[in-house]
């Protein structure tokens, strides 16, 4: 198995976490698997890897569920709140990115203080263990 | 260090080193700050503003409103308390019917339905009526809790509802509907949860039978508080007693009554206005007091009486083309989305079939039709509030009234406002004397009586009539109504048509009127009893063949002088659509519906003849241009109508320049002047001489046709100026006034865009100021062999303003039309091509 291939499958896996926790728990799930996943994995990379994974695990439920409803009623939620309909479903994203991101930073540095200095290897292109 | 960090290390030097050490502390220092905050707003509401974790949830937040949104077509699911199956076939249009096996099974099921479709709707009201909105909306919603609780409105609930009789028809009902409201409400899921609540950051409260009473005293609040007769004690305090009383009469100039008198109508007795007199400045006081509890404001550009207005009339069968009895009604209410009725269809086999609109919280149909009965409403308008001017042992802080010459402890009730996190917002102390609740008017205290506060069991009323069989039946089994007084209008399939304005009215000591300030000290100015139902107004199947009503006075005092109230509405509607029933011998269904969108205007035919009149005279100017436009006018308000705003702005300058002496000199007209009605406009018309005439800032003294001339030329002015040359398209009506329908809670993306309607001001579907509000129910039915109905409303079933049944039904309702109202026996009687859902309740 390549290095990208091994990303690839982890962060697919991290992303499906992501949706399953938050349907599950709704957005409290999020800061709860970006800790746990960056307390285990240990990496320098994993606070950006929660990041992209929760961002793209809520955008992804954003359009299953904006293909099933149709334009409108984002139109409407955003004329509501008295935004742009764009802002809402880009706040839910950035909300969700920012939430996995710090939380996994604060796990990440936890490990250190108890385990000691990080795995420093990066996403795709690092070389495999 | 792993091999991997090594070989990194060596490749690119030290640096990196120095960048991941330096990254190693950067992060928890921005990532738990950054953390904390999110967790901060996520959780908590700021100001205005939801908490935002639980509003961007893609699954569970504001987006979850979009699943909601979607009709399930097929539902089968358990609720606690059923005796059996109750299967819900919803129609094409949203509507409901429900087919039980026991009357508590469908008022379960009803309750069940309605809370699906309007839960936010439910608990709103509920709140608005308690005074507790602050629990939900927080402080924002203060003056409004506030201005409830001094009307002691709540406390009335709470009374009422200690004193129901738990046996009563009505009260089984309530507790069958709640359980049904709160079978939803403990099984709701994310998608079902109204987005205002998401908006708000609430969850919804279980639904109490106690949410009912206060849901019919805010019906109560909104249709039987009468302000009219304290702008007639405004006007006392600008142009004395005497001039007062005749510009805000409590017997109309022109009569054209609900209860026929067998004589040629309308009767006009128009009468000359004794001139201004002195004025009584502690009048001013008291109904600055009660009309800042007013639930409505007049719009500042006209009159709200020219803007609000029921209809209801029915035909007998001699005068039908189809030999049948026909009935129609249109309640105009404030228009608002979801609409304040809810349609649902009724079916327990040989007990009960029921059709019609219901009020969410309430547990039957209002108005509708049965298989042999169909009733409507419109608002009495009798005079059913009572002031007292009270004698109080301490004015800043009081603790006892004086009455009949000792001194009598006061009810102090303790008023708590909660925040939704439960905090205390605010508190009052809120002081009752034996007739209701006590306010502060200047230096004084008045105390107010209101019908609304007696005990009563409308519910009751209104489960009991869904039974009835005959007119007779009907109107029995409404006899104990108490409040608020309504024209209840009725017919049944054997041709009997009958009205009668029913809720108790009070008889008041001396000469019985009640637009008066009483003396609170003697227990002598207290009521003394109610009228009996016989006395009320009424008419069964009179001889001219036909009844209608519009909130105009009820009885021609040539008939029966007795004091009922002073607060009708000008009979311009009564006029025209008397008029219409007249001209018609032959009287059909579609007929019946093109009346309820008329566009003619009995004011219009009144005061466009005065204005061509005085147009007509030397020396030509730009009048003789404004009287020849107005001649163009067909008296119509039709959507492409061109010139009727130009009578319109003639109309509200002529107002402005007539009334003067009911306002500061110099200030400009404002909605909470007392301004007299058209009709007491059209006497003075007919007195080209009097002083009311001169307009006291100018050193001439001018008459009636300078005055109107001088108003035709500012309306012709103005109209030009708002709305460009005549023939420029700008003056189409149906650019001018539209329909505005709100969302309840008065969100902004979920009003409905502005619709044009065809009526004006007056005409049987009035529109006038901003266009908020309207006929929020037409119905037409025919009590032939088999009942047939024909309704709409300006909305839709559902109140997720993201549902495609939010507000379908609006733009048919602007154009004047009715659906077929489907009324089938049995769940196969309604073909499957009409069926849009099924939900299967079955007992758990």
């Amino acid at each position: 198995m390549t290095s990208r291939t091994a990303w690839l499958l982890r962060f697919s896996a991290l992303l499906v976490a992501m949706i399953l926790v938050t349907v599950a728990l709704g957005w409290w799930g999020v800061p709860i698997v970006g800790a746990a996943f960056a307390a285990l994995d240990g990496r320098d990379s994993t606070p950006m890897e929660a990041s992209a994974s929760a961002a793209s695990g809520w955008a992804l439920i954003l359009l299953v569920t904006a293909l099933a409803a149709g334009a409108r009623p984002v139109g409407i939620i955003g004329n509501a709140l008295g935004i742009p309909a764009i802002a809402i479903p880009l706040a839910s994203i950035i909300f969700a990115s920012l939430l996995a991101w710090s939380s996994a930073a604060v796990a990440l540095f936890a490990r250190t203080v108890v385990v000691g200095a990080p795995d420093t290897r990066a996403g795709p292109g690092a070389t495999a263990r | 260090m792993s091999e991997a960090l090594v070989a990194h290390d060596s490749a690119v030097g030290a640096r990196p080193t120095v960048v991941r050490t330096r990254r190693r502390w950067v992060r928890p220092l921005v990532g738990l700050p950054l953390l904390a905050a999110l967790v901060y707003v996520g959780t908590q509401t700021l100001g205005p503003a939801p908490a935002l974790g639980p509003l961007l949830d893609p699954v569970h937040g504001i987006w979850a409103s979009t699943r909601g949104a979607a009709f399930r077509e097929s539902i089968t699911t358990s609720i606690p308390g059923l005796r059996g199956e109750v299967t819900i076939l919803y129609d094409r249009r949203g509507v409901p019917h429900i087919f039980a096996a026991s009357e508590p099974d469908a008022y379960r099921a009803l309750g069940y339905v309605v809370a699906r479709d309007r839960l936010f709707q439910l608990e709103l009201q509920a709140r608005a009526a308690a005074g507790t909105l602050t629990e939900i909306a927080g402080a924002g919603a203060l003056s409004l809790d506030r201005n409830m609780r001094a009307l002691g409105l709540p406390r009335a609930a709470e009374r009422k509802f200690a004193a129901v009789d738990t046996t009563d028809a009505g009260a089984r009902a309530m507790d069958a509907y709640t359980a049904g409201v709160n079978a939803w409400i403990d099984a709701l899921s994310d998608a079902d949860l109204p987005i205002e609540y998401r908006m708000l950051g609430a969850r919804p409260r279980n639904w109490r039978p106690i949410d009912g009473v206060h849901l019919l005293n805010r019906m109560g609040y909104t249709l039987a508080f009468s302000d009219d007769e304290l702008r007639g004690i405004a006007a006392r305090a600008r142009v004395g007693r005497v001039a007062a009383d005749a510009l805000f009469p409590f017997d109309s100039p022109i009569q054209e009554p609900i209860q026929p008198t067998g004589r040629p109508s309308p009767r006009y007795a128009l009468r000359r206005l004794p001139p201004p007199g002195t004025p009584e400045p502690d009048a001013g006081i008291v109904s600055a007091l009660a009309l800042a509890a007013a639930p409505w404001t007049a719009p500042d550009d006209g009159g709200f009486d020219d803007a609000v207005g029921s209809n209801n009339w029915a035909v007998a069968p001699a005068r039908t083309a189809a030999g049948h009895a026909l009935l129609a009604g249109d309640p105009h209410l404030e228009l608002t989305l979801p609409s304040i009725w809810y349609e649902a269809h009724l079916v327990v086999p040989g007990v009960l079939d029921v059709y019609g609109v219901t009020i969410p919280g309430a547990p039957t149909i209002i108005i509708g039709f049965n298989r042999d009965v169909a009733w409507t409403f419109t608002n009495t308008q009798a005079d059913v509030v009572d002031y007292y001017a009270e004698t109080v042992d301490d004015p800043g802080a009081p603790t006892r009234y004086r009455l009949d010459g000792a001194w009598t402890p006061l009810e102090l009730r303790v008023e708590r406002y909660l925040a939704p996190d439960g905090g205390v917002v605010a508190v009052d102390t809120i002081r009752y004397t034996h007739r209701g609740p006590m306010r502060r008017a200047g230096r004084g205290w008045l105390s107010m009586r209101w019908t609304l506060f007696e005990p009563s069991r409308e519910t009751s009323a209104f489960v009991d009539v869904t039974h009835a069989r005959t007119v007779a039946e009907w109107m029995s089994a409404m006899a104990t109504y108490v409040a608020p007084a309504q024209n209840m209008l009725v017919a049944d399939r054997a041709g009997t048509i009958a009205i009668r304005s029913t809720g108790v009215y009070p008889i008041r000591p001396g000469d019985g009127r009640g637009d008066v300030v009483r003396d609170g000290s003697r227990s002598a100015s207290d009521w003394t009893g109610w009228w009996t139902a016989p006395e009320y107004p009424q008419a069964v199947s009179p001889a001219q063949g036909f009844i209608a009503s519009a909130n105009q006075q009820p009885i021609d005092p040539a008939v029966n002088p007795r004091y009922l109230g002073a607060d009708w509405f000008p009979p311009w509607r009564a006029m025209r659509i008397n008029q219409l029933l007249r001209a018609d011998s032959s009287v059909t269904v579609d007929a019946m519906r093109r009346y309820q969108t008329d566009p003619g205007s009995a004011r219009a035919d009144a005061f466009v003849p005065y204005f061509l009149e005085v147009a007509a005279k030397p020396p030509e100017g730009s009048v003789a241009r404004a009287g020849r436009l107005l001649a163009q006018w067909d008296r119509r308000y039709t959507p492409d109508n061109q010139r009727a705003v130009l009578f319109e702005n003639a109309m509200r300058e002529l107002a402005r320049a007539v009334w003067d002496e009911l306002r500061d000199p110099g200030a400009p007209a404002r909605g909470g002047d007392p301004r007299p009605s058209d009709i007491i406009l059209l006497e003075l018309l007919e007195d080209s001489a009097s002083v009311w005439w001169d307009v006291r800032e100018t050193p001439v003294v001018e008459r009636r046709d300078a005055i109107i001339r001088a108003s035709l030329e500012r309306g012709l002015d103005t109209t030009i100026a708002r709305h460009g040359d005549p023939d420029a398209g700008g003056w189409r009506w149906s650019g001018i006034q539209q329909a505005r329908v709100r969302h309840l809670a008065s969100i902004q993306g979920f009003n409905a865009a502005p619709v044009a309607v065809q009526g004006g001001p007056s005409t049987l579907s009035p529109s006038s100021g901003q266009g908020t509000f309207g006929a929020s129910w037409r119905m037409v039915v025919e009590l032939g062999p088999e009942v047939r109905g024909w309704g709409t409303y300006p909305g839709g079933q559902s109140g997720n303003p993201l549902s495609d049944r939010y507000s379908d039904r609006l733009g048919g309702w602007a154009r004047g039309e009715l659906d077929t109202l489907l009324v089938p026996r049995a769940p196969s009687g309604l073909a499957p091509e009409a069926i849009r859902a099924r939900v299967t309740l079955v007992p758990r």
